[in-house]
């Protein structure tokens, strides 16, 4: 793809520019850089949950899922360790194993694009950026923990991407303070075109050896595949234990396909954000998503489409319906209806609680499922019961 | 215990110095079998602390769901039996 020293200098670029959102790697770095960026993150992920002796199940194949798809625009070698750092000083305050936090700590590097802007973009001496940087970085890793835990009530698992609710409501507080003292984050949309042609073979490359392979080891069926769909998505839906790791890998290729598919239905591009909301889908088909309850959230975001002042290619509404798939468990518990009715209105609450985060918080969009799942889920909830009495 | 259609549920709890032990029998339908199978799968999850630690606030907040993986995965040790069809269940927590 890319020479090393074209690789290295892309790398440079990456670490060196703004992630926030949305800020595609490949449009900054190149392809080469972006996806040897990806790649270490995903190795490094990995040996971490092998160096703490972690069971991989359904989870472990999400957080590493999404180190690797947001890595395409966002995270990097750099931005993501103070986080994971404050994780591990929290573990160590409360006297506990930090295994027990592991996977807070990957999910939670979905800030990591302040602690970029702290560090190289505030109007202050070099010192005072790197302070900055420090004490911000840790400080998010370390509040993570005892507030995703709690925020699971608030939607009561319906959105799957809780640490993204999370880090929006964490990223609002800080980014309000921020402007308090005249730091007001850049938002922006650098989006690649172009690499279609590349990009869509790998991803059907990917995508294929996971069904074949996964077809092997589930005994050379897709035997379990029905099952799988009858899961509602909702946390903790971990189809790994529940069904077996081959069939898994089936639904998470298929997702994919369904992923590739609805890009290039809306003629969209392949590109850092449009792969890692793809990869994020793949990731999740071991953790509560599948055709079945992610369909509608595509369906949604099409409606939208048809009535609202924007259109369905547009790079914000492209992420908002693969992202968007957090409300999968909506649609797999309530019924496609209401997947469809929490969609079409995700689609209009991302495109307004960006600004709120400054866009620091790379899970938007969980951000906003979070706060639709929380106001859908008690008004269903309640209808429900009164028609079963 | 209600989705087997037990009709008579007792629950007892000890209090052992190092660890609890949840004890809950109840009769069933011969009909609902197949939920006493998914019962057993669920509760015999291992133990995953990194899922307890985090997750442990989901417990309880479904008017829909069992959440009896999540309850499996955060016991240390689960026996189930049927006597005399009456259903045993004992769920050891460490403290």
């Amino acid at each position: 793809m890319d020479s090393p020293s074209v690789i290295l200098k892309g790398l440079h670029t990456i670490i060196n520019e703004p992630d926030i959102l949305i800020t595609d790697y490949i449009a900054i770095g190149g392809i080469g850089a972006t996806f040897v960026n990806s790649g270490m993150l995903t190795l490094i992920s990995i040996l971490i949950l092998h160096r703490l002796k972690i069971n991989i199940n359904g989870i472990s194949v999400a957080a590493v899922f999404l180190m690797s798809s947001f890595a395409l625009f966002g995270k990097n070698l750099f931005n993501v360790w103070l986080i994971i750092i404050g994780v591990f000083i929290y573990s160590k305050v409360q006297k506990e194993k930090f295994s027990k936090f592991i996977y807070i700590a990957l999910f939670g590097t979905s800030m990591a694009p302040t602690i970029t802007e702290l560090m190289f973009f505030i109007d202050q001496p070099l010192l005072i950026r790197i302070a900055l940087g420090i004490i911000i970085g840790l400080s998010i890793g370390f509040v993570l923990p005892p507030l995703s835990s709690f925020m699971l009530k608030v939607h009561q698992g319906y959105d799957l991407y809780n640490i993204g609710f999370t880090a929006g409501l964490i990223g609002t507080i800080y980014v309000s303070l921020f402007k308090s003292y005249g730091f007001v984050p850049k938002s922006n949309i650098i989006w690649s075109t172009g690499n279609n042609t590349v990009l869509m073979p790998f991803l059907f490359l990917v995508f294929s050896s996971m069904i074949i392979s996964g077809f092997y080891m589930n005994g050379k069926s897709f035997r379990s595949l029905k099952k799988v769909y009858s899961y509602s998505g909702r946390l903790l839906c971990d189809f790994v234990t529940l069904e077996g790791f081959g069939i898994t890998l089936v639904n998470m290729g298929l997702n994919g396909f369904m992923g590739m598919a609805y890009v290039l239905l809306i003629g969209a591009e392949f590109n850092g954000p449009t792969i890692g909301g793809i990869l994020t889908i793949v990731g999740f088909g071991a953790f509560g998503k599948h055709l079945r309850n992610i369909t509608p959230i595509f369906l949604g975001v099409f409606l939208g489409s048809l009535t609202k002042i924007w259109s369905i290619s547009d790079p914000p509404i492209v992420l908002a319906a693969l992202f968007g798939t957090a409300l999968a468990p909506i649609a797999g518990e309530f019924g496609w209806q209401y997947g469809v009715l929490a969609s079409f209105i995700n689609s209009s609450v991302v495109l307004n609680v960006g600004v709120l985060h400054g866009g620091m918080n790379l899970y938007n969009t969980g951000f906003s499922a979070g706060i639709v799942a929380t106001t859908m889920i008690p008004i269903i909830q309640a209808f429900r019961k009164e028609e079963n009495n | 215990m209600l989705s087997i259609e037990a009709t008579n549920i007792n629950v007892n709890i000890e209090n052992k110095a190092d660890h609890y032990i949840i004890t809950i029998k109840s009769d069933y339908s011969e009909e609902k079998y197949k939920r006493i199978e998914k019962l057993m799968r669920a509760l015999t999850s291992p133990k995953t602390e990194e899922i307890e630690e985090y997750y442990w606030e989901l417990t309880g907040e479904s008017d829909t769901d069992t959440e009896l993986y999540l309850v499996g995965m955060m016991v240390d040790k689960s026996e189930i039996s049927i006597v005399d069809n009456m259903l045993e269940l004992k769920l050891y927590k460490c403290k």
